[in-house]
């Protein structure tokens, strides 16, 4: 073989790694219809709220799990309830937004490329009101047709998000919040 | 019979009281129906979140926002639509989360058309968010 067609195979070789490499970070998922619902399980009221516009991107390739949520965006079924909850404790306007950055931990437990359903860990950081807390849940993900549903129940408690819950509900807010997450990602 | 004349009225002061309480807190809930409304340009709002989020949401979060365009696009998830209206160049959107009871009015909308639409403003992540929307007619 001569050296002049050794370096055309080097250049592409490389270039088809090149071409890989570069598919590999498109795999990018998105959605700007995510779903967490958070419930408040007390004795004296039950607290429900929707949040449907949740934007979230999954790289497949890295693990990369992110997802933002504007604190107004949550729909409760009460409005008295919504005005407590983004005036007094979650003080929404002068933090609109939570966030979650993270990572899925054992990334090779799935794989993107073939339907069916997974379970693997994520790893990472929830921001509600300026404080950030480590968090590790067990996500569900669900691959069918190039679509991937995600989801996953963490327990939040508010007062470690700096919620100011007054002594009046004190007893109406629960110490610990179920939150639903689901999100239907697609190719972005 | 002074007795019975003071317990009427203060039926009627309670009567009065908790329709106030329940109108008001209902009112809330429907754009329409507040007093205050910011009217804007898709474009107007669209630019002041683009070029200095903090103090567009300082001005704006939780108002109540008149706009007009025409509909880029109308999305149905689980029976709960948002419409989107674009600014001029495509670059953002105002997504429009619609009150439920908006359904059948939207059902006869078509891409394109022109609607005037007032909901409150809750921020911007990729798109500006504006939910509890409904149509004016």
């Amino acid at each position: 073989m001569s050296n002049n067609r050794l370096n055309m195979k080097k250049i592409f070789f490389a270039l088809l790694l090149t071409i890989c490499v570069l598919n590999l970070n498109a795999q990018k998922y998105f959605t700007k219809t995510g779903n967490i619902q958070f419930l408040s399980k007390t004795p004296l009221e039950d607290i429900t709220a929707e949040n449907r516009k949740v934007v979230s991107v999954l790289d497949v390739a890295t693990g990369a799990l992110e997802f933002s949520l504007l604190m107004k965006g949550f729909d409760f079924p009460n409005q008295l309830m919504e005005d407590h909850f983004n005036e007094s404790y979650a003080e929404s306007s002068l933090f609109p937004k939570a966030t979650f950055k993270g990572k899925i931990v054992d990334l090779s437990k799935i794989d993107f490329k073939k339907d069916g359903t997974y379970t693997a860990d994520v790893l990472g950081n929830l921001t509600i009101k300026d404080v950030t807390k480590e968090i590790k849940t067990s996500v569900t993900f669900v691959i069918k047709n190039g679509t991937i549903v995600a989801t996953s129940k963490i327990d939040i408690k508010p007062r470690e998000f700096n919620f100011k819950i007054p002594a009046t509900a004190e007893n109406k807010i629960a110490q610990s919040v179920a939150v639903n997450i689901k999100m239907d990602y697609a190719l972005k | 019979m002074k007795k019975i004349k003071w317990i009427l009225l203060v039926i009627l002061i309670a009567a009065i009281a908790g329709y106030l309480y329940i109108n008001e807190a209902s009112k809330e809930n429907d754009p329409t129906k507040s007093k205050e409304s910011i009217a804007i340009s898709v474009n107007e709002l669209c630019d002041l979140f683009v070029n200095n989020e903090d103090s567009a949401n300082a001005l704006y979060l939780s108002k109540v926002i008149d706009i007009k365009g025409a509909v880029s696009k109308i999305e149905n998830n689980d029976n709960r639509y948002s419409l989107y209206l674009n600014n001029s160049d495509g670059t953002t959107s105002i997504s429009c989360e619609m009150d439920t009871t908006q359904n059948e009015k939207i059902k006869l909308l078509k891409q394109n058309q022109e609607v005037n639409i007032k909901g409150y403003c809750i921020g911007m992540l990729i798109d500006l968010e504006l939910n509890k929307c409904r149509i004016i007619d």
